[in-house]
């Protein structure tokens, strides 16, 4: 006789093969149809465009978006599809009576239908891996993203099976499979991140990103995907994974299928078909579906208060009493029942109470912090804008900030810094409550005439640490500044940045254009804007890092610190001399190729030439754009092997490729000026504006 | 052997068994017999382990049957309602049991589709109700089960083919040794089928006695006196039942047979003939005996 097996048998894995295959090779097919076609049009448009240094970049994600209806659409439907059998009777009764233990069905299932789900993401991300790497030459392809990203995707899908595997074995019908998997995969983290959002964004010292952890949306892949499911498409790697996001998303998913075995085992046969396995589970899933339609209400009354207009309120309680009802007829198909069911409608009345009242405790405690200098052991600053806003502070692309990381190490036990900065919360604390407060104002709108500097700034007392935002005035920033750059420990995390020649840190060049450097060009325009650094005060520093480039260029450096990798941006300003000067040499070796290519173009229709002009000596042009390419010939009439030392220089943006090619991209030219040559700018751009003086632009 | 011992279930506060004991040889047919309602099905679903009982202890060759791949490997459940995978074919439904059943012989399973007739290529879907259940039954004898428990089975057939089953079941009995547990809600049903026979009503088996015993131990007489009697002068004879129209009276005995005749005999009737009796009609004598009332609930029986 066949040794009992308690978790997994090949027979009923091979069962549940069969059992989704349809939905699997569909699917399969699907993506890995789309991702032949987007693969192959990648590639011809790359090659298409391709100039030397025109490589373009590209990841799974954008080769394949549809990969995401693998957690989406294709796992969950093969998991209802292959437990379909606990919601008819017989069937569940022959499953139940097999001589194989209800853990050999579970995990054999569950196996079967993370095979399916595995095997169409490789399947469909085959692709791109094999075929790229032998067009490295126009296309550039991060393969260890994509394998994260693969990874991601898998964690994804089993998060979304553990938790329809627990829905399943908590409801005995198709209807209720479907509402209590969503139930169970997004009500959880709407209701906490509703109620913390809502109670943290109502006090304006509270910074909400920085929240990190388990508070993040992005913490949990999947509704962290769904989150951002409309601005995936203009991210390169998307996503914002981290390891910690890793971690928890495949633990949930893991807790999930845990769970799902316990109550698979715990289910009786003849649940099946019933709306839930127990009449109070029953109740417990029409209660969280309504609640959390009637929470918009309650977050907004909580965020407005008497502010919000009473036909919303009603509107929401109409809708979320609908939703009651409509549940209940929906998955007993009994109108009795429903009837029967709506006195327990004043539970969702009271579930958004107590989720009221929660979000006033949690308010009322945070603004309660409000620490003397003396009882705290020290600080942490950091420059709000250098730290991202995002969550977990990270960018778009999940790379942890160099900044933020740094200025954690640096604990200040300043007396002056400590009173400048409790002072200020206390402060900030005093303007919300007395002045603010009942106008739902935010201290960002109530500082907009005054000249606020915001900093984010963790206070450590003992073992607890808690962040507040502050704002500081132009005299209270000076002083801070001040006693900062005393400190040499911080000061030295933005001036001693990490070195170009340090094989660890990778330098690249930022620019929403192409600017016709190479990564190997981008260190030697680091060490120029290294030099540059040098001549600036630690405030001149800080106000440098916190700006945005004038001229759309930043160097972008990848350093390691403390074992992991970090990222800082570092803009590059058109009054840096040093660092233009390189730049203009970068691109003298294709200067006359690209000259040519411009002057071909001014002979087009449309052709589409802009140019700026910086550093002039009446300062009435700096940074001005013309699309007049009349001004092009006097630039280009210049000595082009010049440099443009601090004198004043130009920039032209053209498009290349826009004729004949599938797609184009603007190259941004930087071009030093004569002072015979800007006398001749000045007098054609007179000339422009007196012909055109109904349309003139403001000088 | 399968064995029960004091079985509760309860739905919903109902309870649908209530403490049931009994046991089931190896080697026999078992008919369970009961109105709609009786606990029959609930019975079949709790000694194949698709229930949990409340309390109780069921046991098939010693082997407890919830959870027991061992003990579930010995049996073969035919429900009531019948499971087919969608859009199935029996060839494909014959894969599913092979996958599950260790001992299932595809051998055994062609010959009973070409002993019933079945297309095993064919849609189960497109089946009519008694065809299905034949398949459902051919794909049960093809496992070759030590137990076979068939829930309200030959509803539906035909009864050429009742009797080709019927006679599957007794060759597996014989030849395999097999065990068989029949319920219906029809006595007639079982009547030639069974060796053991019992009667549940309202979760309880309030009757369980074997099929030959129990023809035998009943017995109808009608018997007629020249002078006017009543039934104090069958005095020494067990009568179970007695009626009496005019001279003649309908008695139903128990007990050896030839010695109640001798002693009726001594009476010199001027009529005396000894009657057969269905099961139908020894099962309801035996129940009034034991003071159950089936009025209503054997109207169907």
């Amino acid at each position: 006789m066949k040794t009992s097996k308690r978790f997994f048998d090949f027979g009923l894995y091979k069962e549940g093969l069969r059992s989704v295959q349809i939905v699997g090779l569909v699917f399969s097919a699907l993506l890995t149809i789309v991702s032949v076609f987007s693969t192959v049009g990648k590639l011809l448009s790359a090659m298409d465009t391709y100039e030397e240094n025109a490589v373009q970049l590209t990841s799974l994600l954008l080769v394949n978006p549809l990969i995401l209806l693998t957690f989406c659409l294709a796992t969950p439907i093969m998991t209802l599809v292959a437990f379909n059998f606990t919601t008819k009777r017989p069937a569940s009764d022959f499953y139940f009576s097999v001589p194989k233990t209800r853990n050999t069905v579970y995990w054999s299932f569950s196996a079967a239908v993370m095979t399916w789900t595995v095997f169409m993401i490789l399947l469909s991300s085959a692709v791109p891996l094999l075929v790229f790497p032998f067009f490295k030459k126009y296309i550039l392809f991060n393969f260890s993203s994509a394998f994260l990203f693969i990874l991601a995707i898998m964690i994804c899908c089993t998060l979304v099976m553990g938790a329809v595997n627990l829905a399943i074995a908590l409801t005995g019908n198709f209807v209720s499979n479907v509402l209590v998997s969503l139930l169970i995969i997004f009500l959880p983290r709407i209701l906490l991140i509703t109620v913390t959002q809502n109670a943290l964004e109502s006090i304006p010292v509270i910074d909400y990103g920085s929240t990190v952890g388990f508070l993040s949306p992005y913490i949990n892949l999947v509704f962290g995907m769904i989150y951002s499911l409309f601005s995936l498409f203009f991210m390169n790697d998307g996503l914002g994974v981290s390891t910690v996001s890793f971690f928890y998303t495949l633990g949930l998913g893991l807790l999930y299928l845990i769970l799902g075995n316990i109550a698979f085992n715990r289910r009786k046969s003849e649940a099946a078909t019933y709306a839930a396995t127990t009449p109070f589970l029953r109740h417990v899933y029409r209660i969280a579906l309504s609640s959390a339609v009637l929470l918009l209400g309650t977050v907004t009354f909580f965020s407005y208060g008497d502010g919000v207009p009473g036909i919303l309120v009603i509107t929401l309680l109409f809708l979320s009493l609908l939703t009651y009802c409509v549940y209940e007829l929906v998955t007993t198909k009994s109108f009795r029942s429903m009837v029967r069911v709506l006195p327990g409608y004043f539970a969702v009345i009271g579930v958004n109470f107590v989720l009221y009242i929660a979000m006033l405790a949690i308010s009322s405690a945070l603004l309660s912090y409000q620490p003397s200098a003396e009882k705290v052991d020290g600080v942490y600053i950091s420059n709000y804008s250098l730290t991202s806003t995002s969550f977990a502070r990270e960018d778009d692309a999940g790379n942890k900030l160099y900044w933020s990381r740094r200025t954690k190490d640096v604990l200040i036990t300043d007396k002056e810094v400590k009173k400048i900065v409790t002072d200020a919360l206390k402060q900030n604390i005093k303007y919300y409550k007395n002045d603010i407060k009942d106008d739902y104002m935010t201290l960002d709108t109530y500082f907009e005439d005054e000249l606020k500097t915001k900093y984010l700034v963790t206070f450590r007392q003992g073992f607890q640490k808690r962040t507040r935002v502050i704002y500081l005035d132009e005299e209270e920033n000076k002083k801070l500044s001040e006693r900062l750059a005393r400190i040499k420990e911080y000061e030295k995390i933005f001036t001693d940045l990490p070195k170009p020649d340090d094989p660890d840190n990778a330098v690249s060049i930022y620019s929403q254009y192409k600017l016709g450097a190479s990564d190997s060009e981008a260190g030697t325009l680091y060490s120029a804007y290294l030099k540059d650094l040098e001549k600036l005060s630690f405030s001149e520093l800080l106000d440098l890092y916190n700006t945005s480039s004038d001229l759309n260029v930043s160097i972008r450096v990848k350093t390691f610190y403390k074992g992991r990798a970090y990222q800082l941006d570092l803009p590059i300003l058109s009054d840096m001399g040093n660092t233009v000067d390189a730049l203009i040499k970068i691109q003298k070796k294709d200067l006359k190729k690209q000259i040519k290519e411009l002057k071909k173009l001014q002979k087009s229709d449309n052709p589409g030439i802009s140019i700026g002009f910086y550093r002039f000596p009446y300062g009435q042009y700096s940074g001005d754009q013309y699309n007049y390419d009349e001004l092009l010939d006097i630039i280009l009439s210049g000595d082009l092997s010049a440099t443009a030392g601090n004198g004043p220089f130009a920039t032209v943006l053209y498009d290349v490729g826009y004729e004949g090619h599938a797609s184009f991209f603007t190259r941004q030219l930087f071009l030093p000026l004569s002072d015979k040559q800007v006398n001749e700018v000045k007098k054609t751009v007179t000339k422009i504006r007196r012909a055109q003086s109904s349309e003139a632009v403001e000088y | 052997m399968i064995s029960v011992c004091n079985v509760t279930k309860t739905f919903s506060k109902t309870a649908a068994l209530k403490n049931i004991t009994c046991t089931i040889p190896e080697g026999s047919i078992y008919g369970m017999v009961g109105s709609n309602g009786a606990g029959k099905s609930t019975f079949l679903r709790l000694i194949t382990g698709v229930y949990k009982p409340d309390n109780g202890v069921i046991t098939i060759d010693n082997l407890s049957v919830w959870e027991n791949p061992k003990a579930k490997e010995l049996f073969m459940y035919v429900p009531d309602d019948l499971y087919f995978i969608s859009g199935a074919s029996m060839n494909r439904m014959a894969k599913l049991y092979a996958s599950l059943y260790p001992n299932f012989s595809f051998d055994r399973f062609h010959s009973l589709t070409a002993t019933l007739r079945l297309n095993p290529d064919i849609n189960i879907g497109t089946f009519s109700k008694g065809m299905k259940r034949q398949a459902a039954i051919i794909l049960a004898l093809s496992t070759q089960p030590k137990y076979i428990f068939f829930d309200e089975t030959f509803d539906g057939l035909d009864s050429v083919v009742r009797n080709v089953i019927k006679r599957l079941i007794y060759n597996d009995v014989a030849e395999r040794k097999a065990t068989a547990i029949i319920t219906s809600h029809s006595l007639r049903e079982l009547e030639d089928t069974c060796d053991q026979l019992a009667l549940l009503h309202k979760g309880g088996i309030v009757f369980e006695r074997d099929v030959s015993d129990l023809k035998t131990s009943l017995f109808k007489v009608q018997i007629a006196l020249r002078e006017d009697y009543d039934q104090s002068v069958f005095e020494g004879v067990d009568i179970v039942h007695f009626s009496k129209k005019g001279s003649v009276s309908n008695m139903i005995i128990r007990g050896d047979r030839e010695a109640s005749v001798e002693i009726l005999q001594k009476l010199s009737p001027l009529i005396l003939d000894i009657l057969p009796l269905s099961l139908e009609e020894v099962f309801t004598y035996e129940m009034s005996a034991l003071g159950y009332d089936f009025s209503e609930e054997t109207e169907g029986i």
